[in-house]
């Protein structure tokens, strides 16, 4: 039995699709080679793995928007630098206090990370419709072009009110949210392309590792980053980013 | 089956009163963790979502609670957030527990076997989605209980192209499996 049939065999056996002649032999030859019932057994189980999270990955879209909306309810960041008010002492000690505050807020704001954001935050161009095409689509597609972000999020959430799961449109709703200092509602469009299959995964954690570095959370930017795939054209830019940080 | 299943139930049904229930009682637990482990409310944020799909996967999957959700909730937030801050390798990987949980890994013993293997899963799935487009729609389509005649109009093949095309992407499959880095390790799951 070459590779190809041994492969073909396991299915057909698995699929209950050979004869009750054909069955009994490959039973008897399992019994008699012991390597062949272990590939089988693991033939079953990569089988029995992928068909349980296919299903899964069907069924779970719901779930998570119900998680989306609790975590924002129950998980409030609270970035802003607290402000502690100095008590009176003597000069040299207050120009201390406020160049240590100054390195603080220095520190907290991170303006060198605003550029590392600007530098890569480098969007793709929509192509969504056929040219000339008219539709939310297209009136999204052409805002988001000329970087009219407010007129294109309207237009791409008129879209998806239609076609809920148009992932591409999630993206570029999500790129708007992000440009517009919506990083909330950003986050929660990525999240979703996070927790999709390929590629949208990659494309969903590169963006969540954007919308965090733009807050300065700089461990989430890292642990983001991390997670794309080496195939991904998100990875070079990642490596690279992910050194800088 | 430990009470504490019915957490299980309710959020593989997406029943929001339960998953709401989840987050008032457990929420600030799972944030005092990660704050105190050198994480933010972001990251917690994270971490429990995460947990959560996860725990959701497995209940589709049988998931059987034999101890309280809560030592087992706590700990699938832990190990999320020690892989995070493993994979950051910015930070030390040891994990401060939270009063009251120290003994959370002796009570989920019953439960663990399950969670291994999900990790199995995982990691087959991982490997799967490096597999060419075609290949992942072939077998997706193949896997998921439709005969072949349906996935072959499906892909627009014939009937016997489909069923070769499936077999020689499964060995394709397997094989990447075994050439896989994780394989060695997946042995000792």
């Amino acid at each position: 039995m070459t590779v190809k049939e041994k492969y073909a065999m396991f299915e057909d056996y698995l699929n209950d699709e050979l004869t009750d002649v054909q069955r009994a032999n490959f039973e008897r030859r399992l019994e008699q080679d012991s390597v062949l019932l272990e590939e089988l057994a693991f033939y079953r189980e990569t089988r029995d793995a992928i068909s349980a999270r296919i299903k899964w990955e069907a069924s779970k879209k719901p779930f998570i928007q119900t998680l989306e909306g609790l975590s924002k309810a129950y998980f409030k960041s609270d970035q802003r630098a607290r402000l502690v008010s100095l008590p009176r002492r003597s000069l040299i000690l207050q120009v201390m206090g406020a160049a240590a505050i100054l390195l603080l807020i220095v520190l907290v704001w991170q303006p060198w990370q605003k550029d590392l954001y600007t530098r890569y935050a480098q969007h793709p161009r929509a192509d969504l419709t056929e040219r000339d095409a008219s539709s939310n689509l297209s009136t999204g597609e052409r805002a988001f072009n000329n970087n009219e972000y407010a007129s294109a999020l309207d237009a791409f959430t008129q879209h998806l009110t239609d076609e809920p799961g148009d992932a591409d449109v999630l993206l570029f709703q999500g790129i708007c949210y992000l440009e517009l200092d919506k990083e909330d509602n950003a986050k929660q469009n990525f999240r979703q392309l996070f927790n999709s299959a390929q590629p949208y995964k990659d494309t969903g954690a590169w963006y969540l590792g954007l919308t965090f570095l733009k807050q300065n959370t700089i461990d989430s930017t890292a642990y983001y980053l991390s997670q794309i795939r080496e195939s991904s054209e998100y990875y070079q830019n990642a490596q690279t980013l992910l050194k800088k940080l | 089956m430990h009470q504490d299943q019915r957490y299980i139930e309710g959020l593989l049904n997406n029943d929001h009163v339960i998953i709401k229930e989840i987050y008032t009682t457990f929420s600030d637990k799972i944030k005092g963790l990660v704050l105190k482990n050198n994480g933010n409310v972001d990251d917690a944020r994270d971490v429990f979502q995460e947990a959560l799909i996860a725990i959701h996967r497995n209940a589709q999957s049988g998931l059987v609670l034999q101890c309280p959700f809560d030592a087992y909730f706590y700990v699938v937030c832990k190990r999320k957030w020690l892989n995070m801050l493993k994979k950051n390798r910015r930070q030390e990987v040891t994990i401060h527990e939270l009063e009251g949980y120290e003994g959370a890994e002796v009570q989920i013993e019953g439960t663990q076997m399950h969670h291994l293997q999900t990790e199995r899963e995982d990691f087959f799935w991982q490997v799967f989605q490096d597999l060419g487009d075609k290949c992942q729609k072939l077998l997706r389509l193949g896997w998921s209980g439709l005969s072949m005649q349906d996935v072959a109009v499906k892909m627009g093949m014939t009937y016997g192209y489909a069923r070769r095309r499936k077999t020689l992407c499964a060995q394709q499959l397997i094989e990447m499996v075994k050439k896989s880095p994780g394989f060695s390790q997946l042995k000792e799951l």
